[in-house]
């Protein structure tokens, strides 16, 4: 299983949901939570360094989750960084963009902490096949 | 009782941030309305409802969820082309955040709010179906959603409150807004004013408490401040307690018996300090009540533009000092009045487009909203380009109505005239419209603006426009006072009520009508000593006359003398208050001094305002 220590980047211009992403983490024993309002914060905290997780809304201003998604793939030190899309659309297309551009999962607003849980064990798993 | 039992804290935080996201919303449908095809203002508006939307997910607001839903996925075809940007589809967009509101309300309340409007629901499936929206009488409907919708959250029934607050009647499942607003927003079939009526007087739970909380405005007690604000707070305590531990070893020195040059200069050094800290964490801690005015400025542009369609008018509102920045409360209770303010300007003060294309006018007309603080006090200002106001009519008014007499009349100056609109019971409007003139209003207006320790002003031009000046104290808790005295015992009066200081000599003081008065510069003004107003024994040596400056009067206060003015930190007396004291404050000496609220005074006189000039003069008189 996961470090609980593990160091989380929540991103969304809402700051009621980061707050609720943050507090269904907590829930599931992730305290470590950092957060930021679009993707050109994002990039910033990013560039800080530390952070082992992004959690990232699509739409945003300044720059969208897709944006962040595709500059994070597309930068040599974190481009191996677990993104998780959330989006309020379960909408096909959406779903293909976001694979396409190498997100490692995609969950669709509103979850609970079980849904969120569920995502995230499985990017674990992948992510220790990988390492294996 | 709540429907969101476990979530309240999340509900909290919801309704502050996605109110002020629909409230920026609404701010840019004005804007598109006049540029329909910005793909940045459609972006927005999109991201506003689909943010809202996300939002309304983890409260299990479905009904929220799915009117989001549909306008967002209006925008979406908007932003793309999809669709194009009409005057139908624009009335349709507005009921459908005036509904979004609507349902704010309802979780406000801690219950789920109920499916939309029907009408508006079908009316949004069929644009996304790209039918053709018939352009049916939209325009009176929508204004009375517009009007009515926004004016439940903030509008009329803070009247109401206002004058339950006045006249301590206990809330009652009264019509949350007067008998004519009520029956001028329900005329039109529309279900969502329908609804709000019910919920008002139906539901059990609104009555008593519920009604009180509201009139506490219970969700706005908490406050967001930026963290660099707490931390400067934070900080300067951590400097105040340092200073406190240097003050509290040199008190054990001087206890000790020291008292050379350097003890002494270390003293003086920390007290300073603290002087400098203590003032320092005083606006620190005033700075964390303060926001941006622009937060309230940007529900009236949609405010305006509903109003200005549904009166046929072209009107403009322009903003201006977003940026300046107001104690919390006060903004608060500035919604209402500068509602009120703009309601009346472009129902009142601004002419048609025809008549002004016949004067020479632009067609537009111009209604400015600005804020800016100038030294102390904050100013807002409300003008119109309109026709301006008549001070002849307005007398003519006043006595017509019975407001003031003949002889009142002949003495009103221009300035005075256009005070009259601000009397009780005066409205100018010849008929009696939805939005205004219903005869209250502009009093209250006023009273409201004068809890705040403000002051409003018109001036006008005829044919040019009018301009209702605001000014208000930059915060509430400190007053600058004038300590007067009678005798050894100071008084506090507000400063901002004082227009000058001036000797009285009895040679100056004449009796007009049995009372003592006073020619200052043209102005007869009557002379009040204090101890009348008091019910004090007649003072032995009033030397001193205060100009004071009242809404209604102006009159000359009588004093024994004056000890300064000082910034007084208010202390209110909750359970024992007497009448004519507005609160306690103590002197730099430990001295304790009651301010005194002149209006009540004044008020407590009922019609003996006024002295003989024998009494006034008392001993003076015969010593002179």
């Amino acid at each position: 299983m996961a470090d609980p220590k593990m160091k989380f980047l929540v991103v969304d211009d809402f700051s009621t949901m980061r707050r609720i992403v943050r507090n269904l983490l907590k829930e599931l024993g992730f305290a470590n939570v950092e957060e930021a309002e679009d993707g050109v914060v994002a990039l910033q905290k990013l560039q800080g360094g530390g952070i082992e997780f992004v959690v990232t809304d699509w739409n945003m201003p300044n720059m969208t989750g897709l944006e962040l998604l595709q500059a994070i793939r597309a930068n040599a030190q974190y481009k191996h960084l677990p993104v998780l899309m959330i989006t309020a659309e379960a909408k096909k297309e959406n779903i293909i963009a976001a694979a396409q551009a190498g997100a490692s999962g995609y969950i669709v607003k509103p979850f609970t902490a079980a849904t969120l849980s569920e995502k995230l064990t499985k990017i674990f798993e992948k992510m220790e096949k990988k390492a294996a | 009782m709540s429907d969101f039992a476990g979530m309240e804290e999340l509900l909290q935080d919801f309704l502050v941030e996605a109110t002020d996201l629909l409230s920026s919303v609404d701010f840019k449908l004005v804007d598109l309305e006049r540029a329909p095809g910005d793909r940045g203002l459609l972006n927005d508006i999109f991201r506003g409802f689909h943010t809202i939307k996300g939002g309304a997910g983890f409260l299990n607001a479905g009904e929220l969820v799915n009117l989001c839903h549909l306008t967002e996925n209006l925008f979406d075809k908007l932003r793309n082309m999809e669709l194009h940007l009409d005057p139908p589809l624009m009335d349709v967009i507005l009921s459908a955040t005036a509904a979004v509101r609507h349902m704010f309300t309802h979780l406000e309340r801690g219950m789920q709010p109920p499916a939309a409007d029907p009408d508006i629901i079908a009316r949004l499936q069929a644009a996304l179906r790209g039918e053709a929206l018939a352009k049916v009488e939209h325009t009176a409907p929508i204004a009375a959603v517009a009007v009515a919708a926004p004016a439940a959250a903030s509008g009329e029934p803070d009247w109401n409150l206002l004058h339950r607050a006045v006249t301590g009647v206990v809330p009652q499942a009264a019509p949350a807004t007067p008998p004519e607003a009520q029956r001028a927003a329900n005329q039109p079939a529309d279900p969502v004013t329908h609804s709000f009526g019910r919920r008002a007087s139906d539901h059990p739970g609104f009555t008593g408490p519920t009604g009180r909380r509201d009139a506490e405005r219970g969700r706005d007690t908490s406050i967001r401040v930026d963290t660099s604000r707490l931390d400067q707070v934070l900080n300067l305590s951590g400097e105040i307690g340092l200073t406190k531990n240097r003050l509290t070893a040199l008190r054990a020195d001087i206890l000790n018996g020291r008292s050379d040059t350097e003890t002494l200069h270390a003293l003086d050094v920390a007290v300073s300090q603290l002087d400098l800290l203590v003032s320092d964490l005083q606006n620190a801690v005033m700075k964390t009540r303060m926001q941006p005015i622009g937060r309230l400025f940007q529900k009236y542009p949609r405010i305006a533009r509903d109003l200005a369609r549904s009166l046929g008018k072209d009107v403009e509102l322009d903003l201006a000092g977003e940026d300046t920045e107001i104690d919390k409360t006060m903004i608060e209770d500035l919604s209402d009045p500068i509602i009120h303010l703009i309601r009346n300007a472009i129902d009142h003060g601004v002419e048609p487009s025809s008549e002004r294309l016949a004067l020479g006018k632009p067609e537009k007309s111009l209604v400015r909203l600005e804020a800016r603080q100038e030294g102390d006090h904050i100013v807002i200002i409300v003008a119109d380009d309109g026709r301006g106001m008549n001070p002849e009519r307005l007398r003519a008014k006043a006595l017509e109505k019975g407001v003031i007499t003949d002889e009142e009349a002949n003495t009103l100056d221009e300035r005075a005239s256009l005070n009259l609109v601000f009397l009780p019971g005066f409205s100018t409007a010849e008929r009696v419209s939805d939005v205004s003139g219903r005869g209250v209003g502009m009093d209250v207006v006023r009273t409201n603006i004068q809890k705040l320790n403000g002051t409003i002003e018109i001036r006008s031009t005829v044919g040019k426009g009018t301009t209702f000046m605001i000014s208000l104290p930059l915060t509430l808790a400190i007053l600058p006072v004038l300590l007067v005295k009678l005798g050894e015992q100071p008084f506090a009066v507000p400063l901002s009520m004082v227009r000058e200081i001036l000797p009285i000599e009895p040679a100056g003081v004449q009796e007009i009508g049995g009372r003592a008065t006073m020619v200052v510069r043209g102005e007869v003004l009557p002379v009040l000593p204090l101890p009348h107003l008091l019910g004090w024994p007649p003072s032995q040596q009033a030397e001193y006359g205060v100009l004071m400056q009242t809404a209604e009067h102006n009159f000359i206060l009588a004093i024994d003398s004056f000890a300064g003015r000082e910034d007084a930190v208010i202390k209110s007396l909750d359970d024992f208050r007497p009448k004519g004291v507005a609160g306690v404050t103590t002197l730099s000496n430990g001295q304790i001094v009651l301010i005194l609220d002149m209006k009540e005074l004044l008020s407590g006189l009922g019609d003996a305002r006024g002295v003989p000039r024998s009494v006034l003069l008392g001993s003076m008189a015969k010593a002179a």
